[in-house]
């Protein structure tokens, strides 16, 4: 009786909320319903977890990102109250129109990790608020004259800046990053890689100031958004090379004094590639990407050949 | 060739780890300690003989090993390297053990753990009493049989590892066989 | 010791060559004490040899790693360059082909540039296209190896598991579409690795590195 209760109140929830359900998450939604039905949680909490689960479908949350969030949070045997806390979150961030994907990025890969379930959700209620500020920064921006581009554009340099801010970047070297970006008429993604790379740099040992001055340099030299890649790359392949950070930054900035740095790639160009790889049989495996790649690049990590 | 490419190509990988490690990335070495726990755990164990112990001079052995990163020496081998930090860990080990256990207790555990001719063919049995035998050799001869042939290691190797010249090696190996043989032969497992 | 136990002992270490071998087998056929002398000890070097190999308890990797000191790292940098600093060029030679998809990473970005300017091409360009990426990772007594990252959203089992090959290595292609990734290792389950061939790396708030691996768009 208790069961057929619980289940017709589970069924009437989904009913009243299931207006707005789509119809290609409806196959998601009733795996939730169903593995909440199966779990150990008290009728309370499994109500009020459905509850939380039509929140956030009806949010715009992608359904099978719910699920995932839900399923690994009770392999994980969280406390009901834990997953809701996390739906919680993603909720307002959407609510508040910002991107929710890195904040659902971050809670699905605590859960896969094995993170507490406290820390996950401190670090995701830090990444929401960072989220926040960052919608400001390019906001303003935006406003000041920087082309927006695309809608996924602006979303994707939001999410960029909110990680350059978690990673304690600070907000006027950030926003002073953007006044180079407005004075250079480049678009919002140039400020997108340009924060990126900063972050990228500074998260390998590079002081902030460094970065953001090297940054900003390459911005008044002149360089496109590819450079400032490109500028990024032969920067880490340089610590791998055994480097030092400050070292690699320094001989970059004299590269840029020098009026740019394609003359540092010469020497590791076409021939000495083939010809150290084919000896090894990786010259295939490059042969193999080019094509299948076709107008992308096929790179890998670890060992390509044995 | 392609096998002398992959010596290189495995030795220059760890030289960059290591680089990275005493950069400050310290994640990173868990991908050694992944690659050669199995050799330190199994040294280890044939060096000491329980595996409580084992476990701890293991992970010890790695620690220090970190801590001494900025020893290691380019030109040597990683694995190589480790492997003498573990065997002087073993040894610390023994010698500090052998303040606080008595010779009587030694010898009843390893009268204890003679087996009947029957047991002789479960396997377990005979891998527990090939530790026994190799608890009662002398330290020098097990370091040496224990390289030889559990891990495998030649003789060039073992001198790096050791420290001692290959010629010495060679006799305490001998040695090391000789009374192993002995041994085996008195618990029933050996021919003759 | 005598001259044919030396012999039998040689024969032991595996040092002699297939003549030599011949030569000691044929003396030690002829006499039966010897005969006996080497079955015993054969005998004993092969129960060394095949002696059990423990398999290491399961959480010991991460107890390494939670024991470890913070590095202060200006100081043994220093140290380090110095006794490195010469042999990087050697270095960078020998270790071709561990490097290859760095190389690969770099030079095809380069080579692609030109091909792009050679081309002047715009038609074969389409942002929606994905290339294959090949992960390797190489960790030799591994039950299991998957990867987890951004693009199959941290999932560890299914079809992200990599595939063993005779050397060790273990190794999975992933398509991908242009954009920045980031992605972790888990081995046997539970213990997560970073890529030691990442190009570059980045904290995940949780005390993890994730390796970051960038396809652009050209």
């Amino acid at each position: 009786m208790k069961r057929l209760i619980l289940f017709l109140t589970i069924i009437s929830l989904l009913m009243v909320c299931g207006t707005a359900i789509a119809e290609t998450g409806q196959k998601a939604i009733e795996e939730i319903r169903l593995s909440i039905e199966k779990s150990a949680f008290s009728k309370e909490t499994k109500i009020s977890l459905l509850k939380k689960v039509n929140d956030a479908v009806n949010a715009g949350i992608q359904p099978g990102d719910v699920v995932i969030i839900v399923n690994r949070g009770m392999r994980q045997n969280l406390d009901g109250k834990a997953i809701e806390g996390f739906i919680g979150i993603a909720v307002k961030v959407k609510n508040q129109n910002l991107p929710v994907r890195p904040v659902l990025d971050r809670m699905q890969q605590g859960l896969s990790k094995g993170v507490p379930a406290d820390r996950i959700m401190g670090v995701t209620g830090m990444l929401a608020e960072k989220l926040s500020v960052a919608n400001t920064i390019v906001n303003d921006l935006i406003k000041s004259g920087v082309k927006a581009g695309s809608g996924k554009a602006k979303e994707e340099t939001i999410q960029t800046v909110a990680l350059a801010l978690e990673r304690s970047i600070p907000e006027n070297i950030i926003t002073q990053t953007g006044m180079r970006v407005k004075k250079h008429n480049h678009p919002i993604s140039m400020f997108e890689i340009s924060i990126d790379t900063m972050t990228n740099l500074v998260g390998s040992g590079m002081r902030v100031e460094q970065a953001s001055k090297l940054v900003n340099k390459a911005m008044d030299r002149g360089y496109s958004e590819k450079d400032i890649l490109r500028m990024e790359r032969e920067i880490f392949s340089e610590i791998k090379e055994g480097k030092r950070m400050e070292d690699a930054a320094r001989r970059m900035e004299s590269v840029m004094e020098r009026g740019g740095f394609e003359r540092s790639h010469r020497g590791m160009e076409g021939g000495q590639m083939r010809g150290t790889s084919s000896g090894m049989e990786s010259g295939s495996s490059m042969g193999g990407s080019d094509s299948k790649s076709g107008p992308g690049w096929g790179g890998g990590s670890g060992m390509q050949r044995r | 060739m392609y096998k002398k490419v992959d010596k290189d190509d495995m030795q220059s990988e760890e030289y960059s780890i290591i680089k990275q490690c005493m950069d400050g990335n310290a994640d990173i070495y868990s991908v050694l300690v992944e690659r050669y726990k199995g050799m330190v755990y199994n040294v280890a164990y044939r060096m000491l003989g329980e595996t409580e112990s084992a476990n701890d001079m293991a992970q010890e052995s790695f620690i220090s090993a970190y801590i001494a990163l900025k020893d290691f020496k380019k030109n040597s081998k990683f694995s190589t390297w480790l492997c003498s930090i573990a065997i002087n860990k073993c040894r610390d080990h023994l010698r500090s053990k052998k303040d606080t256990v008595s010779i009587d207790e030694i010898a009843e555990v390893s009268v204890s753990k003679i087996a009947t001719p029957e047991d002789a063919a479960c396997n377990r049995q005979i891998s527990h009493d090939i530790q026994t035998a190799l608890n009662e050799l002398p330290e020098e001869y097990r370091e040496a049989v224990v390289l030889k042939h559990v891990e495998g290691l030649d003789y060039n190797e073992m001198e790096n590892v050791l420290g001692v010249s290959s010629n010495t090696l060679k006799i305490r190996t001998h040695r090391g066989r000789e009374m192993l043989k002995k041994l085996l032969r008195e618990r029933g497992i050996s021919h003759g | 010791m005598d001259k044919n136990m030396e012999l039998i002992h040689k024969l032991l270490d595996g040092e002699v060559s297939e003549e030599e071998k011949k030569e000691i087998l044929d003396r030690i056929d002829s006499d039966p004490v010897l005969k006996m002398e080497l079955d015993a000890l054969s005998m004993a070097v092969h129960i060394v040899e095949k002696s059990e190999r423990l398999s290491v308890p399961p959480s010991f990797t991460s107890k390494v790693m939670g024991k470890l000191p913070v590095r202060k790292s200006s100081y043994r940098e220093k140290v380090w360059d110095f006794f490195f600093k010469d042999r990087v060029l050697r270095w960078n030679m020998v270790t071709a082909a561990a490097t290859v998809c760095l190389v690969i990473i770099v030079f095809t970005g380069v080579f692609q540039f030109q091909k792009k300017h050679s081309l002047i091409s715009h038609t074969n360009i389409s942002e929606g296209s994905t290339v294959t990426v090949k992960f390797n990772i190489y960790v030799p007594d591994a039950k299991e190896v998957a990867i987890a990252g951004d693009f199959n959203k941290w999932k560890v089992d299914g079809k992200n598991m990599m595939k063993k090959q005779d050397n060790g290595i273990w190794t999975i292609e992933i398509p991908l579409k242009p954009g920045a990734y980031n992605y972790m290792f888990v081995m046997d389950g539970k213990v997560w690795l970073s890529d030691p061939n990442a190009e570059s790396y980045q904290d995940d708030g949780f005390g993890y590195k994730n390796s970051v691996l960038k396809v652009t768009k050209l």
